[in-house]
């Protein structure tokens, strides 16, 4: 009965988002720009180089539409959250039959599995034309899928606990652009992580924000089964932790809250 | 004094006049000023290390350009689009008035519509990047006083240019009934496109950066003459930036002609 509801929550929220899907398509070509730009700049970058970092250039732009894909499909619900807490409203929102912060997470799931899916189809196509088609492709496709979504729950989960942080300050959008950045460089949203030199790679492969980039788009471009179990283990490590974090942020953020009026 | 110099005065005088009223709105939420200002700065310090790792592992220029050359670029976007979100903080609202009809309350004042409507706000997190290009360029670049006086004259020539692009884009609400997505995507480009070096661009692509999408009036060539000073390709670069600006005061003429009123009641404070 309880997963019945919040499947029907992320359903609703998956619907919705087929509504609006035409106004995405037109913000995707920012992704085709950006994508364009890292070709652009990867081309020079590799000039008669097989392999940098093990990775060939082919290789390395695939990762790119994987990981930019992660990215641009995430709704910012951090937003709606903190907007609730500052207005007010979250006080009705607490009061119904739900976990608050599990209905953002599956509401925010649902727009962004509906959304990952032309970003991907889009980056297939461009990536195929631009370098050409990534070897393995079709055979890691289905744990590229597993792994991918898995990274945008990890987050999204980071989102909703940025979102309860509104209870303490008056603006959160700042947290966000640090984790975001964190998730660029630290979990290679921007470059593969084996690019960086060994210590530094070491420590970044460990963190919550390789779990969201460069675990999922690694796996799908050199994909091997050790590499997925890695990738599966490290999210819903991460996952469990983030919701023991949210769960206790919210209890004491309820405890802080005073409701006047009505 | 005669009736140009008049309305330069007063022009300058209203910008001014609303640049200390944003700036004290914004400080009235001083934690929140603060939060947002270094927060960005934070934000954009981020991108260094990609550039670092990167120029570490291929151990040499790409494409003519070493990690100086880039951080330039950087530290002139940032403070470039700070200077043009600080000082003409509501360009990114510009299509929503017209489409709204919001635009009413502005051609009722005695001021010229477009820069009323552009300087009327402030973007707190500006200051964030222009406090970050100004210390990018501190940290990474050669000091000395042309340099300082290049600097700050192509960061001036970017927050105007990146400015006018943006209402040129935005302007096509008055034609097309709302060019939102459209004028925002064309403004990311421009700042996403001047962030990576300008020779790694070839092509049709190379063409489109000289014109629809100017990077290269605001971000390539200035760097070369920062590099090497060329009074030449500065006064091009002068021409050119006049021409971006001149095209979108025209481009909202043109539209003003077509804008019907919405009959919308508003009144500003």
């Amino acid at each position: 009965m309880t997963i019945r509801k919040y499947a029907t929550i992320f359903s609703i929220a998956g619907r919705d988002q087929f509504v609006y899907l035409p106004s995405f398509l037109v913000r995707n070509v920012f992704f085709l720009i950006i994508l364009f730009i890292f070709y652009s700049l990867w081309r020079v970058v590799y000039g008669d180089a097989n392999t940098i970092a093990g990775f060939t250039m082919v290789q390395t732009l695939w990762y790119l539409t994987f990981t930019e894909a992660i990215e641009l499909s995430q709704t910012r619900i951090f937003n709606p959250i903190s907007q609730e807490v500052k207005d007010g409203t979250i006080a009705y929102s607490i009061a119904r039959p739900y976990s608050y912060v599990l209905y953002w997470i599956c509401r925010g799931m649902g727009e962004n599995l509906v959304k990952v899916v032309p970003l991907l189809l889009e980056g297939f196509l461009i990536a195929t034309i631009m370098v050409g088609p990534l070897p393995g492709y079709l055979s890691a496709l289905p744990f590229g899928l597993i792994v991918i979504a898995g990274g945008i729950l990890v987050g999204t989960t980071l989102q909703a606990i940025i979102g309860l942080l509104a209870f303490w300050f008056e603006e959160v959008m700042p947290f966000w652009w640090i984790v975001q950045k964190l998730i660029f460089v630290i979990g290679g949203l921007f470059i593969p992580i084996d690019f960086y030199p060994d210590w530094l790679a070491r420590i970044a492969r460990a963190t919550p924000f390789a779990f969201a980039a460069y675990w999922p788009a690694s796996t799908w471009v050199a994909f091997s089964r050790e590499r997925f179990l890695i990738t599966i283990g490290g999210q819903v490590f991460y996952l469990a932790l983030f919701a023991l974090v949210a769960a206790l942020l919210f209890r004491a953020a309820v405890r802080k809250l005073h409701i006047q009026g009505g | 004094m005669s009736e140009p110099t008049r309305q330069r005065t007063n022009l300058l005088r209203l910008a001014l006049h609303y640049f200390r009223f944003n700036l004290s709105a914004g400080m009235a939420y001083s934690t929140s000023f603060l939060i947002q200002v270094f927060g960005m700065a934070l934000n954009n310090g981020a991108f260094i290390i990609f550039w670092l790792v990167l120029f570490d592992r291929i151990g040499a220029e790409i494409a003519g350009y070493g990690f100086t050359d880039v951080m330039f670029l950087w530290a002139l976007a940032a403070s470039g689009f700070g200077l043009s979100v600080v000082v003409f903080g509501n360009t990114h609202q510009l299509s929503r008035i017209i489409y709204t009809g919001e635009l009413d309350v502005y051609l009722l004042q005695p001021r010229p519509v477009l820069l009323n409507v552009l300087l009327s706000r402030t973007v707190v997190s500006g200051w964030g990047d222009l406090l970050y290009g100004l210390s990018l360029f501190v940290i990474t670049q050669p000091m000395s006083l042309t340099g300082w006086l290049l600097f700050l004259l192509f960061t001036i020539l970017m927050a105007l240019v990146v400015t006018a692009v943006r209402v040129f884009y935005h302007c096509l609400t008055f034609f097309l009934g709302n060019a939102e997505g459209f004028a925002q995507l064309a403004g990311e480009l421009v700042i996403s496109f001047m962030l990576y070096p300008g020779s790694i661009f070839r092509g049709p692509a190379a063409w489109l950066l000289h014109s629809l999408i100017p990077a290269a009036f605001v971000a390539y060539i200035p760097a070369r003459i920062f590099a090497s000073f060329d009074p030449g390709t500065l006064l091009i670069v002068l021409a050119a930036d006049a021409v971006i600006v001149a095209a979108a005061f025209l481009m909202f003429r043109l539209g003003l002609r077509r804008y019907e009123s919405g009959n919308l009641i508003g009144s500003r404070m």
